[in-house]
């Protein structure tokens, strides 16, 4: 017991949880803005290409993650698609942390699209004319009449997206680079125990895993409740 | 009666046109960043060295093996 608690609390341990629930977390947190704003963009208006951008918002769920992470190693290369305007900026996208958040992006985003949109696609514009007809500005109906039923599927997009980050490997070795300390994923760590066949080092790292992304998940489906019951008062 | 009728309804359920084309633009450039530009790249990619190349490639038997169920 003493042993399992010395591999879960080892500084390169530590290390790894900072990266993988830090940069889970900020990627979970720009896919909620960022799918937030591609489902109203879908749901509200209608553009050319709306199709092909309702189709493409899958693509992340359909590649195989060892894809993907190549296919964004490749175009965040210092001298790829992408990497060559950041290379001259001083900005390192592979093999940095920014790398490892940049993919889990890329994973996370249809978590938040396709649990935002079916509710925007509920709400009845009837509420909205009513609240224009009360009196209330644009910006008003926006954020007491729109926003508040639109909190908790955000929030569930938001879980969904990050527990996804926490446990992703496929896509994120090959941008990580694995750098002990500095880009070594938790996922991975476990992985190199297994290899070393320390069956009890790799399961006490994923009982610390298990246990943050079991109360982080409690937490947000406590605040979605709240906000639904808030919700619920309002309206 | 008949343009006050049309105008309110419509400018209190959206957004004027310049916020409209934000957001889809917004929208839209996370889209190809982070979604099309990664795809292009793995269809150029395969295809770099040719079709025939590619044909050589995705008929070679330890990938059909592989992608086979049997």
């Amino acid at each position: 017991m003493g042993e399992l608690w010395t591999i879960a609390t080892s500084d390169r341990a530590l290390a790894s949880y900072k990266i993988t629930f830090g940069a889970s977390f900020i990627a979970a947190t720009i896919n909620v803005v960022f799918g937030t704003l591609l489902a109203w963009a879908l749901v509200r208006y209608r553009f050319p290409g709306r199709g092909i951008v309702d189709a493409l918002i899958d693509v992340p769920f359909a590649l195989p993650t060892a894809v993907s992470g190549l296919a964004l190693t490749a175009v965040l290369a210092p001298n790829g698609f992408i990497g060559q305007f950041l290379e001259p900026l001083g900005i390192k996208a592979v093999f940095s942390p920014l790398g490892i958040t940049l993919a889990l992006v890329f994973i996370g985003l249809p978590f938040v699209v396709r649990t935002v949109q079916p509710v925007l696609e509920e709400l009845e514009p009837e509420v909205e004319e009513a609240a224009a007809v009360l009196g209330a500005s644009r910006a008003q109906t926006l954020w007491r009449v729109i926003v508040p039923p639109l909190v908790p599927a955000m929030l569930t997009g938001f879980a969904l997206a990050f527990a996804r980050a926490i446990g992703e490997y496929g896509s994120v070795v090959f941008i990580a680079g694995n750098k002990q300390f500095e880009t070594e994923i938790t996922p991975l760590l476990i992985m190199s125990r297994l290899e070393a066949y320390d069956y009890p080092g790799a399961t006490a790292l994923a009982l610390v895993m298990l246990l943050v992304s079991f109360t982080m998940l409690l937490a947000i489906n406590g605040l979605g409740a709240w906000t639904r019951r808030r919700a619920g008062h309002i309206t | 009666m008949l343009p006050l009728e049309r105008s309110i309804p419509r400018a209190a359920t959206t957004e004027p046109t310049w916020v409209r084309r934000i957001i889809i633009g917004l929208g839209v450039g996370f889209l190809l960043l982070f979604v099309v530009v990664p795809l292009a790249t793995v269809v150029i990619a395969a295809l770099s060295h040719g079709a025939s190349a590619y044909g050589r490639a995705i008929t070679d038997p330890h990938a059909l093996r592989a992608s086979s169920s049997r």
